[in-house]
């Protein structure tokens, strides 16, 4: 059941251009900011540079092309996640939803899995974008996989807190506000610690643990904070959607 | 099911306490993920992994290791990011040595701290290992940070003696037959130095660890 959910909602994202259309402009400018930084390492890398700063084309192009796509991710998945269940609420088929012979969980979860399919296509096509790296030079495929998997979860935590801010309010736009700001101080939250880098509190940002993936290391806190969030935020919108349906 | 003043009351405690509980949860589980974790390096180039060479030094030290960073807080000098870029530096050594505990202090907010251990330079580092301790200023790599744990793991400190006078090759000389680039070598990794009179001294010393004769022109004569 959660698949035939999941189905629906990736075949409501490409039955209009619109899906179409959002990756078509994202890949363009992950594209665009492939390129500068191929022509940046030319520039940076051949000027009076000492040899010990000199880095690899995998790690200069990877480190730019990764740190935008988690700064434009942040823009770009609240507009997705925001009308997944507000939508249904607004146009009055939420009832209908909960009275089909599916549980509540089946249906969040399934809705979570559609956008993940979607994003995943995303996360894919830029690991496939710089592995093209490979005809000139020998590039570091560890690195890239581990930066692959640190976005994925990064997209797939932005979708989590999406769905549930979704799931708060009526209004999509509403919905797509509140995730972008929670997301973007949840990103940043590190920053206001930066002089105290071991405080707790800056543990909870999520940019802190997607800085480990994209040193190319999987570390096993990393993924379950990841997890954590996840599930967290997914339990949260299933309580909540259950709440609405007690009230009716 | 009829929904009365009293029935949704139950339904926000019964609510509020599972909120809270699932989140205590939550936080739990981040905590012990945080205490037991395991990381594996992916890079082909394992640039986030330890030489062998530095891990075996980890390896022989036993008990915990203090780092002390004089690094100034604010972002004028760029504090934060050093503060950053040391601790990132540092976890190379914590994923191999656990109990390597990093502390940082302001310098203009404790100059009286930073004057007692004698701190010169923004940024400087005071190691600490079994009550010996060490300074080290930036920029320093991985091999400067090795040869410093190495210099503190040494605990003999019997002296390598040479002889001179004699037209040897001298550890701490400049000339071009000296071997003193040899010597500083040894010197950064902890090794001492004793030159012995034996003018004046009837025979050498018991208290050194070896002595060194390099290469003498001349004949030795002892009494």
């Amino acid at each position: 059941m959660i698949l035939n959910i999941a189905r629906k909602e990736l075949k409501s994202l490409f039955a209009s251009p619109m899906g179409w259309i959002i990756l078509a402009l994202l890949m363009m400018a992950f594209g665009s900011y492939y390129l500068t930084g191929v022509n940046n390492y030319f520039e940076v890398m051949s000027g009076a540079i000492r040899p010990a700063e000199r880095v690899g084309v995998t790690i200069f192009v990877g480190q730019t092309v990764y740190s935008i796509a988690s700064f434009i991710m942040l823009f770009a998945v609240p507009l997705l996640t925001m009308r997944l269940i507000s939508e249904e609420r607004r146009s009055q088929t939420l009832p209908f939803l909960f009275s089909a012979p599916i549980s509540l969980t089946e249906i969040v979860l399934g809705k979570f899995l559609g956008l993940i399919v979607f994003l995943s296509i995303l996360v894919f096509y830029i690991f496939l974008m710089l592995t093209t790296l490979n005809i000139w030079a020998d590039i570091d495929f560890g690195y890239l996989v581990a930066n692959s998997i640190g976005l994925w979860l990064l997209v797939a935590s932005f979708s989590a807190l999406g769905i549930y801010f979704s799931s708060l309010t009526q209004q999509p736009i509403i919905a797509a506000i509140l995730s972008f700001i929670s997301l973007f101080a949840l990103m940043i939250m590190e920053r206001f610690f930066a002089s105290d880098p071991n405080h707790w509190f800056a543990y909870l940002s999520l940019m802190k643990h997607f800085q480990s993936f994209s040193r190319g290391l999987i570390d096993s806190s990393d993924l379950m904070y990841f997890f954590l969030f996840i599930s967290t935020f997914l339990t949260l919108t299933i309580r909540r959607l259950d709440a609405d349906r007690l009230r009716g | 099911m009829k929904i009365n003043s009293k029935l949704r009351l139950q339904i926000l405690i019964q609510n509020s306490f599972f909120v809270v509980l699932f989140i205590v949860l939550v936080f739990l589980l981040g905590f012990l993920a945080n205490q037991y974790r395991f990381s594996k390096d992916i890079t082909q180039a394992n640039r986030n992994t330890l030489t062998t060479g530095s891990v075996n030094v980890l390896k022989q030290m036993k008990g915990p290791i203090t780092l002390t960073v004089f690094a100034s807080k604010d972002d004028v000098n760029n504090g934060d990011t050093f503060r950053q870029g040391i601790i990132n530096f540092m976890t190379r050594y914590q994923r191999t040595k656990p109990d390597i505990n990093i502390k940082f202090i302001s310098p203009v907010e404790e100059p009286k701290l930073a004057q007692e251990m004698g701190i010169k330079v923004d940024g400087e580092v005071v190691v600490e290992y079994q009550k010996r301790s060490e300074h080290i200023n930036p920029p320093f790599a991985e091999q400067e940070m090795t040869n410093l744990f190495m210099r503190l793991s040494r605990t003999n400190q019997q002296a390598v003696m040479y002889l001179d006078g004699h037209g040897e090759r001298n550890l701490i000389g400049l000339k071009n037959n000296d071997v003193g680039e040899f010597g500083k070598q040894l010197e950064s990794k902890g090794f001492k130095f004793a030159n012995p009179n034996l003018t004046v001294e009837s025979e050498v010393p018991l208290n050194g660890s070896m002595l060194v004769i390099a290469s003498p022109q001349k004949k030795y004569f002892f009494y």
